[in-house]
């Protein structure tokens, strides 16, 4: 059975082939939330609400977009809701944390912790969402745009912005 | 999963006017920072698919939660339909100026709801496959 059957059977109320593609999407939500929040224990929590979100709103899937682009779509939203309703000071420990976390996983497997992900750990998330939406998943601004439900010019600035901040701290002495 | 850069390519074609140029140094900038990200993807330990039959499970538990949540809504909604419909039935058999008012304020604070609503949807653009 292809995933478009399954998708079918899943929207018409049928929990086993739902279940499939809930199973056979997991490891591809996984990596784009620990992606995203940079935090592998929040990028869990995520995963399990966004399964369960998609489990309520399986009758409103359209087809419009890839399942897998429908199951980001519904991640990313819980995030963004997620982030703004969290104070700054308490997102900056949790993060400070998970980042130490990130950097001891990846210092285990002998691969270095470079000024690039430094960088793109202290991006704002805002911005650091569209860039990986743009540039590492291959989105169109449009897509983008309707994922973070923010104009699309919003979405040009914010990889613009956020490249440039990126640039600055990485490459100090590079012309603006 | 992933687009590969010649997919992106061609899927951006026909927009390729709003496409920004993007310059040799942000092109390294973007290599260096993907590289990161796929560093990051190989290395930061994650946890395993759960079973399908636990999948299973789960989505009946949502279900059941989903269908009781609902229930609860539509008792909610049933109790106010029943205290408006009563409560201006009263204002009826008292008042028909009052009930007249009441009427009006009702309907323009309606008005005024939607094309608030109508505004702010505007503003951020509506997305339906989402929510």
């Amino acid at each position: 059975m292809d995933e478009q059957q399954r998708i079918n059977l899943a929207i018409r109320g049928d929990d086993q082939a739902l279940a499939q593609l809930l199973h056979e999407h997991y490891t591809f939500l996984m990596k784009y939330l620990i992606k995203v929040t940079m935090n592998p224990s929040l990028a869990e929590d995520l995963v399990q609400e966004t399964m369960l979100k998609c489990i309520e709103k399986i009758s409103y899937y359209n087809g419009s977009s890839k399942f897998s682009s429908w199951m980001i779509t519904i991640a990313t939203r819980l995030y963004i809701d997620m982030m703004r309703k969290r104070k700054v000071e308490q997102r900056w420990q949790e993060q400070e944390q998970a980042l130490r976390g990130v950097q001891w996983h990846m210092q285990q497997h002998q691969e270095a912790w470079t000024d690039a992900i430094d960088a793109l750990s202290r991006l704002r998330y805002d911005m650091r969402l569209p860039i990986l939406l743009k540039h590492y998943y291959g989105y169109a601004y449009d897509e983008i745009a309707e994922m973070m439900d923010i104009p699309q010019g919003t979405v040009k600035s914010r990889i613009y912005n956020g490249l440039q901040q990126l640039r600055k701290e990485l490459m100090p002495n590079a012309k603006e | 999963m992933r687009k590969n850069k010649s997919d992106l390519n061609q899927q951006s074609l026909p927009n390729s006017s709003s496409e920004p140029h993007v310059s040799q140094e942000d092109q390294e900038l973007i290599d260096q920072l993907m590289l990161s990200f796929q560093q990051m993807d190989q290395v930061i330990p994650h946890s395993t698919a759960p079973h399908v039959g636990h999948l299973e499970q789960l989505i009946t538990e949502q279900k059941l939660a989903v269908r009781r949540r609902n229930q609860l809504e539509l008792l909610c909604f049933f109790l106010v339909a029943l205290v408006l419909i009563g409560g201006n039935t009263l204002l009826v058999m008292t008042s028909w100026t009052a009930f007249g008012i009441f009427q009006g304020v009702t309907l323009m604070a309606a008005l005024g709801f939607l094309f608030g609503s109508y505004v702010r949807r505007k503003k951020k653009g509506d997305v339906r496959h989402a929510k």
